[in-house]
């Protein structure tokens, strides 16, 4: 397995050549972060079960369905997530999820105007993850994204995560490769999807309390880092903050996570705002789920 | 009574199929016209004659449509109908262009000649005055629609009785005329003098054994054809109606009625004729062929036909009044009576078959109808057993207390039979008998108006039959001039007559190298070159001037004239002259232009030539053809033609052309021509036209397009547009001068192109945008696929802070451009991944955030 993740990363590295004339990445929605609690944490998701599927094994299992008003105005985002562990050793992941944009006005090559059109995104994907012990785990998930921009403009991709992870008591440290994958076709041009190798851990010092600290490379994009942290008042009231750092050319800006939660007998709602961004507005993610 | 089951008359088909054209009017009592009242109706109301100039040849219908432009018309014809094969000469004549207009008879003249005097195209404008026959006419009002009589639509398809009315006879009450028919109207206002009344030696009614005439239209209309009352200021002409203002009685009608209540015996009432007087009598009737009486003849019918043959009864009758006309009992004629033995007319029927009973009995006169084109009229029967044809469609005459008009062999008929009286009346007297008169109405005939293949005889012509075997030529020419013309004689005379003072119907002008002593006129030798000249209404002492032409040139010539009548009787031969003949001259060719003969691209240049002969030759003409751009056309004037160089046809150059007249003997005149077709050059953009903003749909804008392009050459320029967005703007075009509509919102280029007559452009664009207002920045295309046009609503561009930020808010693209209206800046986004992203804009203090779509 080893051999099987350093070739991912190679990969991964030949993919920065191809991104060096590029403005941007192409689906950079990927990189959301879509579960609403460690969004509120600013996006500090890599030792989180709901994104990295090395850490489904040593979870106790989770389903999330929520609702994103990304940059409000202009997308909205209904996701499903689940993490499913099996055995201490083996677990399943699945993520699907629809995003509606906000309608646009088509015009022509002379500016007429032809009426208006209302894109959207979906995505699916399904993951697994295997501990080679009670402290060591690694996982991969595959990715389905399908983007309907017009009639004519119908755009398919297909990425992959890969991620180690080491897990204890108080810490829980990961590294890997996300949204490596096919390129975006159009024309005669090919674009690549918003790859990024990503690093993370979190650390809870007292009961209740947990910090976390994402640092991410996009390849050709730069480097972008978040910090988090959550209170846990019994288990059942959480408050939670941290805040992204990104350059204009990262995949998600700069911004401030702000979010709380409360749990009853597994079933958990959790709210986020996502703040201090002039593109990402007032961003809310509300979710629901069950923690078993 | 049992054969009159059998008998109908022929007219009552005919009558029943025709419309009645006038009613009997109250007269009117005069009134005396103011001097303009009395100009007015000097002229034909609701009428106007116009012709075309002559620059609209070929084009008569669009110059007609912009002649009559907002005029009120209700109908227009040519003056001169199409001529068939002398359309030619007509058209050469310039006669083609000539348009009668008719329009409402409530519009003055006065309007109509403002509208059409000096309008451009009309080259003249009259309102035809009134006409009237001229001379000593009669003066009866509907003689003009008399065609019959005097056929002014057709000059010579008629029964020729003008001349003889004027020169011999107008009727003479000597002359008994039986109408076996339905009852005469005798007291019509217009037949009351010239009918017998009921009696025992006058009319009588055979369908109740009465003299009392009981009048029905047929017999009054046949009646008024043979002898209604000439000159009276009332109502028709007969032919042999006399001439009330001179208190000349015309024939007299004895109205012998067959058809009323009841059936007459027709053979007892042809007897009552013969043995009162009458010497020709009309019968206008004829056997059933349509028995089912369905108005056409079935196979059946015809199969019939055939077999009928005259009733003996009637074939008795005709027999006996050809034989006793006139007469007494032992087959002498009266001393009073005008023509030993009878004439019996027979109108041949209207079924237009070849047989037709009693006309087809060989002891009557049948009478076929022609129409006045000088055609068989459709209807009449017709066949080898017609003996003579006479006018019998649209015929205007008498009918009971007033007028109109019936068609049929029933008027033809009374036509013949009204000739016979005249020439009775004319030649009648002690010894002049039934087959002289028959013999006159036949041989005296027109043969040259009726084709033989029409099958209805000679057409009935009056002065043919009263001078028909003449002796009484006029006489000679006693004094003459003969004056040599190139190789022509010009004769001068005057008109002589006869010893009755009747002009002479024309004059033969002779010629020859050798002596004429000893011509006989009517065989000149081969070795005369003579000429006819027709008298055309000159009276005796009129001076006549005609030539002999195509004589040999300086050659001595023995010339002289003798005159003839109607038959041909010829005078005396005039003294001989001797006349040397002159050289030939060249024709000439002139034309009174003095301008440069160069012409530019864009200019048309006519140049009119006049030829003449001075000889009076006729001519023909050549032209040469220089270059494409030349044409060569026959002027309005006689003898003119026109050179037309079109300088778009041809390329820059000088050259040569040529007009030649040629005489009829070969002698021609050449003139050559040269002129110049000047270098032609591309119209100019002189002043671009400034894009245009507006921000309202109800805006509207003018433009000149001549103040944008220019042709260097002064030529007036076609302009055409082209719109690249009709839905934001249209442009209607009236000359040179632009007038826009704003459709709708969006943008438009307009092109204007101009175009000389060489073809050659120039073309000069403009934007025209339509915007909201509320709408100052826009995106185009979206979604984008490479370049994004970004512009904002200003006319001039303005600094733009331009920032697309991805749909997870990556910033992919952040600058300060320049943009207007009509300035896109373009923003290439082909390197940018396909996906959504947002498109921030802000100048000025305004700000705008729109979604774009990258492909």
């Amino acid at each position: 397995m080893k051999k099987l993740f350093f070739t991912t990363i190679l990969i991964a590295a030949l993919g920065m050549n191809a991104l060096a004339q590029e403005m941007g990445a192409a689906m950079p929605f990927v990189s959301i972060d879509r579960n609403p609690a460690t969004s509120a944490m600013a996006g500090t998701q890599t030792t989180s079960a709901l994104f990295n599927t090395a850490a489904v094994p040593f979870s106790s299992g989770d389903v999330v369905f929520s609702f994103q008003n990304w940059a409000p105005g202009k997308e909205k985002h209904f996701n499903l997530m689940a993490a499913l562990p099996f055995s201490k050793s083996f677990g399943l992941y699945a993520i699907g999820a629809y995003q509606a944009g906000q309608a646009y006005t088509v015009y022509t090559e002379t500016g007429i105007d032809k009426g208006s059109f209302t894109p959207s995104d979906i995505l699916a994907g399904l993951g697994m993850g295997i501990a080679f012990s009670e402290h060591l785990s690694m996982g991969v998930k595959g990715v389905f994204v399908m983007q309907t921009l017009a009639d004519d403009a119908k755009y398919n991709a297909f990425y992959a995560d890969a991620f180690l992870l080491y897990h204890s008591a108080k810490v829980n440290a990961s590294a890997g490769i996300s949204a490596i994958g096919s390129k975006v076709k159009s024309g005669d041009n090919a674009y690549s999807l918003p790859a990024v190798i990503k690093a993370g851990a979190d650390y809870t010092p007292i009961e209740g309390l947990k910090l976390a600290l994402d640092a991410d490379y996009y390849l050709n994009l730069g480097f972008a880092a978040s910090i988090g942290a959550e209170y846990a008042y019994k288990d059942m009231i959480f408050a939670r903050a941290g805040y992204h750092i990104g350059t204009g050319k990262t995949p998600i800006p700069s911004h401030l996570g702000l979010g709380a939660g409360f749990k009853w007998k597994g079933i958990h709602l959790d709210v986020s705002f996502l703040t201090a961004s002039q593109t990402l507005g007032n961003t809310l993610n509300l979710g629901l789920g069950y923690s078993f | 009574m049992k054969k009159s089951a059998f008998v109908i008359i022929i007219g009552i088909a005919a009558l029943a199929s025709c419309t009645k054209r006038e009613t009997a009017q109250e007269p009117e009592t005069p009134v005396a016209l103011t001097e303009a009242e009395a100009e007015a109706a000097a002229f034909v109301p609701g009428v106007a004659r116009i012709k075309l100039s002559a620059d609209c040849d070929g084009r008569e219908t669009a110059a007609l449509k912009q002649a009559l432009a907002g005029f009120p018309v209700k109908s227009v014809r040519r003056l001169f109908p199409d001529a068939g094969e002398f359309e030619e000469r007509t058209r050469r004549e310039g006669l083609h262009l000539w348009y009668v207009v008719e329009y409402d008879e409530s519009i003055p003249a006065t309007k109509a000649a403002a509208h059409f005097d000096g309008l451009k195209g009309v080259e003249i404008y009259e309102q035809p005055r009134q006409i009237k026959i001229n001379d000593n006419v009669f003066n009866d009002p509907k003689l003009s629609s008399q065609w019959g009589l005097i056929n002014s639509s057709k000059p010579g398809a008629d029964i020729n009785v003008e001349p003889v009315w004027k020169n011999y006879t107008v009727g003479s009450n000597k002359v008994i005329v039986g109408v076996v028919d339905g009852g005469v109207d005798l007291t019509h206002e217009d037949l009351v003098d010239n009918c017998l009344p009921g009696g025992v030696n006058g009319s009588k009614n055979f369908t109740n054994g009465s003299y009392v005439i009981d009048p029905n239209n047929h017999g009054t209309h046949v009646a008024g054809i043979i002898a209604a009352v000439n000159n009276n200021g009332k109502g028709v002409c007969g032919i042999a109606g006399g001439d009330a203002q001179k208190g000349i009685e015309g024939v007299k009608i004895m109205s012998c009625q067959i058809f009323g209540t009841g059936d007459g015996d027709s053979a007892a009432a042809i007897k009552w004729a013969a043995d009162h007087g009458a010497v020709v009598v009309n019968n206008s009737w004829g056997y059933v062929m349509d028995v089912d009486n369905n108005g056409t003849i079935s196979p059946e019918e015809l199969e019939r036909a055939k077999g009928i043959t005259i009733e003996p009864s009637d074939k008795a009758a005709i027999d006996y009044f050809n034989k006793y006309a006139g007469c007494d009992n032992d087959g002498n004629q009266l001393p009073d009576s005008p023509m030993k033995g009878g004439v019996v007319f027979f109108a041949a029927g209207n079924d237009n078959i070849e047989y037709g009973w009693p006309a087809n009995y060989e002891g009557v006169i049948a009478v076929g109808s022609m129409t006045s084109s000088g055609y068989k009229s459709s209807f009449s029967n017709h066949g080898d057993w017609v003996d003579i044809c006479a006018p019998g469609s649209s015929i205007t005459s008498t009918v009971t207390g007033g007028y109109g008009s019936m068609s049929g062999t029933s008027m033809a008929c009374p036509h013949a039979t009204g000739v016979a009286a005249l020439v009775v009346s004319y030649c009648g007297g002690p010894g002049f008998t039934a087959d002289m008169l028959k013999e006159k109405l036949i041989q005296g005939a027109n043969y040259s108006l009726i084709s033989e293949s029409a099958q209805i005889g000679p057409m009935v012509d009056v002065l043919g039959a009263i001078t028909y075997g003449s002796s009484n030529p006029p006489s000679a020419v006693t004094s003459y001039t003969a004056t040599p013309v190139s190789n022509s004689v010009e004769f001068s005379w005057k008109v002589t007559g006869n010893s009755n003072n009747i002009p002479a119907t024309g004059y033969i002008l002779y010629a020859s190298k050798n002596s004429l002593a000893g011509l006989d006129p009517a065989h000149p030798g081969e070795d005369v070159k003579y000429a006819v000249i027709t008298l055309n209404g000159e009276k005796i002492g009129d001076t006549m001037t005609a030539r002999i032409t195509d004589l040999d040139f300086q050659t001595k010539y023995y010339v002289t004239l003798a005159g003839y009548d109607y038959s041909r009787s010829f005078s005396a031969v005039s003294s001989i002259k001797t006349v040397t003949t002159l050289q030939n001259n060249p024709p000439t060719i002139t034309t009174e232009y003095n301008g440069d003969y160069k012409v530019k691209a864009h200019e048309t240049m006519n140049i009119t030539y006049l030829t003449a002969d001075p000889d009076g030759h006729p001519i023909t003409v050549e032209f040469g053809s220089g270059c494409a751009a030349e044409s060569w056309k026959q002027g309005a004037a006689a003898g003119s033609y026109i050179l037309t160089v079109t300088g778009k046809d041809a390329e820059p150059g000088t050259y040569n052309t040529f007009i030649k007249a040629t005489d009829s003997y070969g002698l021609f005149f050449n003139l050559p021509i040269q002129y110049t077709v000047l270098e032609n050059h591309a119209p100019e953009v002189v002043k671009q036209i400034d894009n245009m903003l507006f921000t309202k749909t109800s805006s509207r804008f003018t433009l000149d397009m001549a103040e944008y392009i220019q042709d260097p050459d002064g030529e007036t320029l076609r302009y055409s547009i082209n719109i690249s967005n009709r839905n934001v703007v249209t442009l209607n075009q009236q000359g040179n001068i632009l007038y826009g509509s704003l459709m709708g919102y969006g943008l438009s280029d307009i092109t204007l192109t101009g175009a000389d007559a060489k073809g050659l452009t120039t073309t000069l664009t403009f934007k025209v945008l339509v915007s909201k207002g509320d709408e100052p920045f826009k995106a185009y295309p979206n979604p984008v696929v490479n370049t994004l046009n970004i512009t904002v609503e200003e006319q001039n561009p303005v600094d733009v802070l331009v920032k697309i930020i991805s749909s997870t808010g990556q910033t992919v693209y952040e600058n300060t451009i320049k943009a207007g209206a009509f300035d896109p800046y373009q923003i290439d986004l082909s390197a940018c991944p396909p996906g959504r992203y947002t498109l921030s804009m802000e100048y000025n203090g305004k700000s705008e955030q729109k979604t774009i779509i990258k492909k």
